[in-house]
């Protein structure tokens, strides 16, 4: 073996091996941070979403409804999005395990790391209304996200049991409060009830909105409402005004379609 | 070729340096790191002095092709074991076969380092020879086997093991306590004729 530096510079020179260029190793170096970064986002979003969902997951009506808390939490729970949360935090941690300082640190710091920018920048885009936004036009550009989700409309959608939900389509003179469509596509005339309560929350029209009330009259199709609420709530959504989206002036863009 | 006096008075991070301009400057790498390298595939692979050679050829070329990558935080004798260390894995991979043993000879040097258990030391006996610890060695997990090596064959410190094996250096300190445990239990429980 007292040969072998002769035999390999000898190789070397006879195959012109050459070292990589640096930028090769750069590039990929920092391909792996972004990739991390990139997954820290996407589980940051998801995270925002998740948020959402919990926000807009209609407690205020378990009591009108047959089910237990439990059930409700199970029925409600955003499972679409924690399970792409809990890939991108696991994809997070792969890239960063994968760069060249991520094996100095113990493996459940990187998940927790990774787990807590994604619940730090979830939470900001939260506050800044974009997950209302991202609900939207998922729900509005992919195909079957609406079926992955809970049926918010048609759970809300059941006047025999005190619920009605929809969009004003025009504002009535009291006691009349307004006309509403409901998700199914059915025209109501909406009257306050002698328990209302009134809200600061103003009716316009295009907005939607949940009815907590009485079914008063199933044939001339008129609900008595003692509460009204937005149909989403949260940053974004003040005091239940849905912020259109340019694209789309008349109905928040992504709401389902109504089930005619 | 450029004489051996040239390379002595480099450091290895000037010789990568050199070597990136001109390909003669490698040979002092090569010379330098060739015996350790050598001794240390034969430590946690126990490979023929063929295969080590045809491994250790293959090692280099892929040192120089990465010498760019040479990442300045680390010694480089740390990258270029962690190399060879990969490289060891993946010829175990490519063949399936199961890394053999450290010889007699060296099993006493490692019990030797790591009789500092205050019970054992009063339990090992000078009847316990290299041989004994081969068997006890065989019987280890390799990845216990491969953390003794660095420590107590090829001196490194916990920076450089875990450099080498890509760990933390708290996963490090844990292996090597794991691995004198499971000597000392290999010892303790008698099979071995204490």
């Amino acid at each position: 073996m007292n040969d072998i530096s002769e035999k390999i510079i000898q190789t070397i020179k006879e195959a012109g091996i050459k070292p990589k260029p640096r930028w090769q190793f750069l590039l990929k170096h920092w391909l792996v941070w972004a990739a991390a970064a990139v997954s820290v986002l996407i589980g940051s979003l998801a995270f925002s979403v998740i948020l959402f969902e919990f926000v807009n997951s209609d407690w205020e009506v378990l009591e009108y409804l047959p089910r237990t808390p439990f059930q409700h939490f199970l029925d409600t729970m955003p499972y679409l999005w924690i399970v792409i949360m809990a890939l991108f935090v696991l994809l997070a941690y792969y890239n960063a395990r994968h760069t060249k300082e991520g094996y100095k640190y113990h493996a459940y710091w990187v998940v927790i790391g990774s787990l807590a920018l994604s619940l730090v920048l979830g939470g900001t885009v939260y506050c800044f209304g974009l997950a209302s936004q991202i609900h939207y036009f998922l729900n509005r550009q992919v195909p079957f996200y609406g079926v992955l989700m809970h049926d918010r409309e048609q759970l809300l959608v059941q006047p025999e049991r005190g619920l009605l939900a929809g969009e004003v389509i025009k504002e009535l003179a009291k006691p009349q409060l307004f006309e509403l469509e409901d998700f199914s596509g059915q025209n109501w005339i909406v009257v306050e009830a002698n328990t209302y309560q009134p809200t600061i929350f103003s009716f316009e029209e295009g907005q939607l909105v949940r009815i907590i009330g009485d079914l008063r009259s199933a044939n001339e199709h008129i609900f008595s409402a003692i509460r009204v609420m937005p149909f989403f709530v949260g940053p974004g959504e003040i005091r239940g005004r849905i912020h259109v989206m340019p694209f789309n002036a008349a109905r928040p863009p992504g709401v389902k379609p109504f089930r005619r | 070729m450029i004489p051996i006096e040239d390379f002595q008075n480099k450091s290895d991070e000037e010789l990568v340096k050199l070597t990136i301009q001109n390909p003669d400057w490698y040979g002092g790498l090569v010379k330098r790191y060739e015996h350790k390298l050598t001794r240390y595939i034969f430590r946690i692979s126990g490979l023929a002095r063929e295969d080590i050679e045809d491994l250790l050829q293959e090692i280099f070329l892929t040192v120089y092709r990465n010498l760019n990558d040479f990442d300045q935080s680390l010694k480089f004798s740390s990258w270029i074991y962690r190399i060879t260390h990969n490289k060891v894995i993946s010829y175990y991979r490519s063949n399936q076969a199961r890394t053999q043993t450290i010889n007699g000879e060296e099993g006493e040097k490692i019990l030797a380092l790591i009789k500092d258990g205050k019970d054992l030391h009063e339990k090992i006996s000078s009847r316990l020879t290299g041989e004994v610890v081969r068997k006890l060695l065989a019987e280890l997990d390799s990845k216990y086997k491969e953390v003794l090596v660095l420590k107590y064959l090829e001196e490194r410190d916990y920076q450089e093991i875990s450099d080498i094996l890509k760990k933390p250096i708290g996963t490090v300190g844990t292996l090597l306590s794991r691995a004198k445990e499971k000597l000392r239990e290999a010892i303790k429980n008698g099979n071995i004729g204490i």
